[in-house]
């Protein structure tokens, strides 16, 4: 939306705390199990992934994993017409076959080295992925968030290969499940950015993290970014997500609004409101970023829209941080039409950032 | 306008808010999708290789000490896929959970994992792993509570559950490695010498999963803990509403596997559907804003490996 004048200050405050290492991977003989190098070719199945859209989605994934802040990453060959487990290729396929899949939506079938012959020998020599393409067809490559189930409450759409071709990817890297923390490693269906009509899954500051203790940081790694998910709980291995949220001062949930077909909340014009999100530093260095929270009126959070308030965040390489902030809302919201709360990460551009995209989000609200 | 600092926890890696009411596995669920809930101990297990696609699979024999839904006594065996080849490798699943003998559970089961790649109701969702009495999640998250049918867990798993041993490969078996013959090559080692060396050192394959950053978010750490009869009492109610087993439970039969795996080829993904592309009206201007937002350009970034 277009500035409106209202400039409102804002104060933030921090509910709580806890040190975070948010990564888990295996060990033989006390030592990391990680690949030898930096670099590891997957190759997908042209079959499975034709030309177009499905090996765009693919791609896609492998170059949003390639923002890890470590030295690693991988690159996709798309020429192997077959799978065999153990024939050192790194395979990526989908199958119908149950006694592979076992109706799981996708997993990787990582072969670890590991064993005692004059000292240990470890590593990860090989890693398969597939895709379960088992009716009923649950994929969407886009990046359209009306694609996607996570962004309808009415429970259309499909689940992002991209968001889970990237947790597979994380376990070829060595990383395992992740249920205490938000992270990709976690639902990763749930661990999204969005702004305005685009959404995709990343790797995610703690995954990142976990890939740069095992492979080193890279040096050149910037970006802070901003997500409207957060983290819920636990399912089995997984940690789970949900939306950020709108509190009252006293730090109750506000009513939950259907807006625009998006988890939202209902608030009042002039209403003093907490707003949370997650922040994340996904760069090999400690980032400070200025802040700026705006209102908009539509779902595209730009610096263009209204200032509600400033402030700065320092976050050390790999944190990730879910937290509320106080504002207040402009007395001109119209009840009855929704509006969207945003956050923008350094908006002017001040700091170093090589992905500015995932620099802003947003949560509806609906005024009443 | 105000200005405020936040600054995290340096050093340690950050810091993180806890928020909202934790989600968790759904007890009627599991119930209404299993067709056997046995309360086990492992037996034994013992591993194959030959799987589909050549993967190695690890045959699970489990001494039911009750069974609250299905028929089963006795002992029972399922397949899961993964496992050591033989060779110093270990192909790991990442869906699968993995058992360890004298390993103690409350199991969901779906089939025994004849034809299908995990024998349990959503693989490692349908393990409840039991250590003195408390139950603990299939990642070793111990179980918080039951309410409203949600099995709530967090946690670290407790060393116990931390550890997975496999047995040495066998002297012979290892030699077939061509890694292994390259580094005695490398080495100048003869292999009766590596012979030796080998089997006086009895070194079994252990790999332990390492979870770092302490115990769990610290408004979910610590608590209470769920017993094993509270567990299956919770089973049990849900068992009453729970529609019948479709499908009784016949244990995995290692004679109807044959030697070598079914080549499982790729499957063709189908082309994008435009139905199921919802893509909602933008107006001239929200899509004037959008195209305006900050646009990633990677191409100008130093790479990586150079």
């Amino acid at each position: 939306m277009r500035g409106q004048l209202a400039i409102l200050a804002a104060s933030v405050a921090l509910f709580s705390s806890a040190d975070a290492f948010a990564y888990s991977y295996s060990t033989c003989g006390g030592n990391p199990i990680k690949w030898s190098g930096n670099n590891v070719t997957m190759r997908a199945s042209p079959n499975s992934f034709p030309t177009g859209y499905w090996r765009n989605a693919l791609q896609r994934a492998v170059d949003i994993h390639y923002r890890n802040p470590s030295k690693f990453f991988f690159t996709l060959g798309t020429d192997d017409t077959t799978w065999s487990s153990g024939n050192g290729v790194n395979e990526i396929f989908g199958t119908t076959d149950a006694s592979v899949h076992g109706g799981a939506p996708a997993a990787a079938l990582t072969r670890r080295t590991c064993y005692w012959l004059f000292g240990w020998h470890y590593g990860i020599n090989e890693s398969d992925i597939y895709f379960n393409y088992s009716s009923p067809w649950r994929w969407t490559g886009d990046e359209l968030k009306t694609s996607l189930w996570t962004y309808n409450m009415n429970g259309a759409g499909l689940r992002q290969l991209q968001a889970t071709a990237i947790h597979e990817l994380g376990h070829s890297s060595g990383l395992l499940h992740e249920s205490r923390w938000y992270n990709m490693m976690g639902t990763d269906f749930q661990h999204l950015w969005a702004n305005g009509s685009t959404a995709y899954g990343y790797l995610g500051a703690d995954a990142g993290q976990g890939t740069a203790f095992l492979y080193g940081w890279w040096s050149s790694a910037r970006d802070f970014s901003v997500a409207h998910w957060a983290y819920s709980g636990v399912s089995g291995e997984y940690s789970t997500h949900r939306r950020t949220r709108v509190y009252s001062t006293a730090g109750a949930e506000l009513p939950v609004a259907n807006v625009a077909n998006e988890r939202g909340h209902f608030v009042r014009p002039g209403q003093r409101v907490q707003v949370e999100f997650t922040y994340e530093n996904q760069g090999s260095v400690t980032h400070t970023a200025p802040m700026r929270w705006v209102i908009s009126t539509n779902d595209v959070i730009s610096t263009a829209d209204t200032t509600i308030g400033t402030g700065s965040i320092t976050l050390t390489p790999g944190a990730h941080w879910t937290a509320r902030t106080t504002v207040t809302l402009p007395n001109w919201l119209t009840p009855g039409k929704n509006y969207w709360i945003g956050v923008i990460a350094d908006p002017l551009n001040a700091t170093a950032d090589n992905y500015r995209q995932n620099n802003a989000t947003y949560i509806p609200v609906r005024a009443f | 306008m105000s200005k405020i600092n936040l600054t995290t926890a340096l050093g340690l890696g950050g810091a993180i808010l806890a928020g909202g009411v934790a989600s968790a596995s759904d007890m009627k669920q599991l119930v209404e999708k299993s067709n056997l809930i046995v309360r086990t101990r492992v037996a034994s297990v013992e591993y194959k290789t030959g799987g589909p696609g050549g993967l190695p699979y690890t045959i699970v024999s489990f001494d039911v000490q009750s069974a609250a839904r299905g028929s089963a006594a006795g002992s029972i065996k399922m397949r899961f896929l993964g496992g050591p080849d033989g060779r110093g490798s270990v192909t790991e699943v990442s869906t699968a959970p993995i058992f360890q003998t004298g390993d103690e559970d409350i199991l969901f089961v779906d089939n025994s994992g004849q034809k299908h790649g995990c024998p349990l109701v959503d693989c490692a969702e349908g393990r409840f792993r039991v250590l003195k009495g408390v139950v603990y999640d299939s990642d070793g998250a111990p179980v918080r509570s039951l309410a409203n049918d949600k099995i709530v867990s967090n946690g670290a798993p407790p060393k116990e559950f931390q550890t997975v041993r496999y047995p040495a490969p066998k002297f012979d078996e290892l030699i077939k490695n061509p890694d292994v013959r390259a580094m005695l090559a490398r080495r100048g080692t003869p292999v009766a010498e590596a012979r030796k060396q080998y089997e006086a050192s009895k070194q079994d394959i252990v790999m332990t999963m390492v979870p770092s950053g302490g115990a769990a978010m610290a408004t979910t750490s610590g608590g209470p803990t769920v017993s094993v009869d509270a567990f299956m009492a919770a089973v049990g109610s849900k068992l009453g509403s729970a529609r019948a087993p479709v499908a009784s439970f016949a244990s995995f039969n290692a004679q109807a596997v044959g030697s070598a795996g079914p080549a499982v080829l790729p499957t063709a993904a189908p082309p994008p559907a435009a139905a199921q592309r919802a893509s909602a009206p933008r107006s001239a201007e929200d899509a004037a804003e959008e195209k305006s937002l900050p646009k990633d350009d990677a191409s100008k970034l130093p790479k990586k490996g150079q």
